[in-house]
């Protein structure tokens, strides 16, 4: 008998996804990166390593899978589609938001020294940021204002999930001020509101239990 | 071209050694170029540990470019201004007689592993 092929929640999370262009990661699908972690990022893929994008999606995906994909598993046995939905628009995010994007400007004294932080790498940090917050999981990170020129205005959007328990609002503060830290400590933008609105509420405590 | 080839390894191995920095990436249109196996030569042993670009205007002015990546532990402006400066004082020493060159340095990957962001 020739076994099922397993359900979209038995494989791995970026297996729901489909479609993707494979520029968006500098050739690389992130299903391609999702084989390469199974792999132990062995044998070593230069283009993957080598690829910023690549890294910043490596790093999202390794925290998706080691802290929420288990947790968000076995709370879409109870709610399939709509989670299914959620984590499919994050994993989607993950690999937009990688994309290089605009240049975000750093000053230096000498005219002819022009520093940068790529769009995609400070998106890369504040979902880092977020990210495990009390068992929070970032779903969509923007920036909002012209981030190419210094001292533009600049709003930061995040969604996120959270589990079940924890005060709604402390909770969405302390995932706040922990992206507004790394965005002092790393930039020099220009940030004048820091939004993290919460559109998923999931199982507490089974990102560990889980697995 | 050689020379260029060469200032551009030392450059890489310069920037590469400062702390905070966790590698320096080829340009992205390289990487892509990898990815697609349409450029052997940039796999050739000799090119892998060039990654910052050399270029010349016809005036000789010298343009640099590092797109680097950049541990969480330290601030990223602070990294890239080390990296700018090195580069700098790294062409003054081996280029001591020729103008001031144009230096562009991207932080694209910020590594949240090893240190809280």
């Amino acid at each position: 008998m020739t076994p099922e092929p397993p359900g979209p929640l038995e494989s791995e999370p970026e297996r729901l996804l489909d479609g993707l262009d494979p520029e968006d990661l500098d050739g690389h699908t992130i299903e391609e990166l999702g084989d390469y972690l199974d792999d132990g990022r062995e044998p070593r893929d230069p283009g993957i390593e080598d690829s910023p994008g690549c890294q910043i999606a490596l790093d999202a995906l390794v925290r998706l899978r080691a802290e929420s994909w288990a947790m968000l598993e076995v709370e879409a046995l109870a709610d399939r589609d709509r989670d299914q939905s959620w984590i499919q628009n994050v994993i989607a995010n993950i690999s937009r938001e990688s994309r290089p994007g605009r240049d975000i400007p750093v000053r230096h004294p000498d005219p002819a020294t022009r520093l940068h932080i790529t769009e995609g790498a400070v998106r890369g940090l504040v979902r880092a940021a977020g990210d495990g917050t009390q068992g929070s999981l970032v779903g969509r990170v923007e920036l909002a204002g012209d981030v190419t020129v210094p001292a533009q205005p600049i709003t930061v959007t995040v969604t996120a999930s959270v589990p079940f328990g924890p005060n709604l609002v402390v909770l969405a503060q302390l995932v706040r001020e922990r992206i507004v830290e790394a965005l002092r400590t790393h930039t020099e933008l220009n940030v004048i509101a820091v939004n993290v609105a919460i559109e998923n509420v999931h199982a507490p405590g089974t990102a560990k239990d889980g697995r | 071209m050689t020379d260029d080839v060469e200032l551009s390894r030392r450059l890489t191995g310069v920037v590469s050694d400062l702390p905070g920095v966790t590698g320096v990436y080829p340009v992205g249109t390289l990487v892509r170029s990898i990815a697609r196996g349409l450029v052997d030569a940039a796999l050739d042993e000799g090119a892998a540990d060039a990654r910052v670009a050399v270029t010349r205007d016809p005036g000789g002015v010298l343009s640099l470019a590092a797109t680097i990546g950049v541990e969480a532990g330290r601030p990223v402006p602070e990294v890239l201004r080390t990296v700018g400066d090195a580069m700098r004082d790294a062409v003054a020493s081996t280029e001591p007689a020729a103008p001031p060159p144009v230096i562009d340095v991207r932080a694209s990957h910020i590594d949240t592993r090893s240190a809280g962001a």
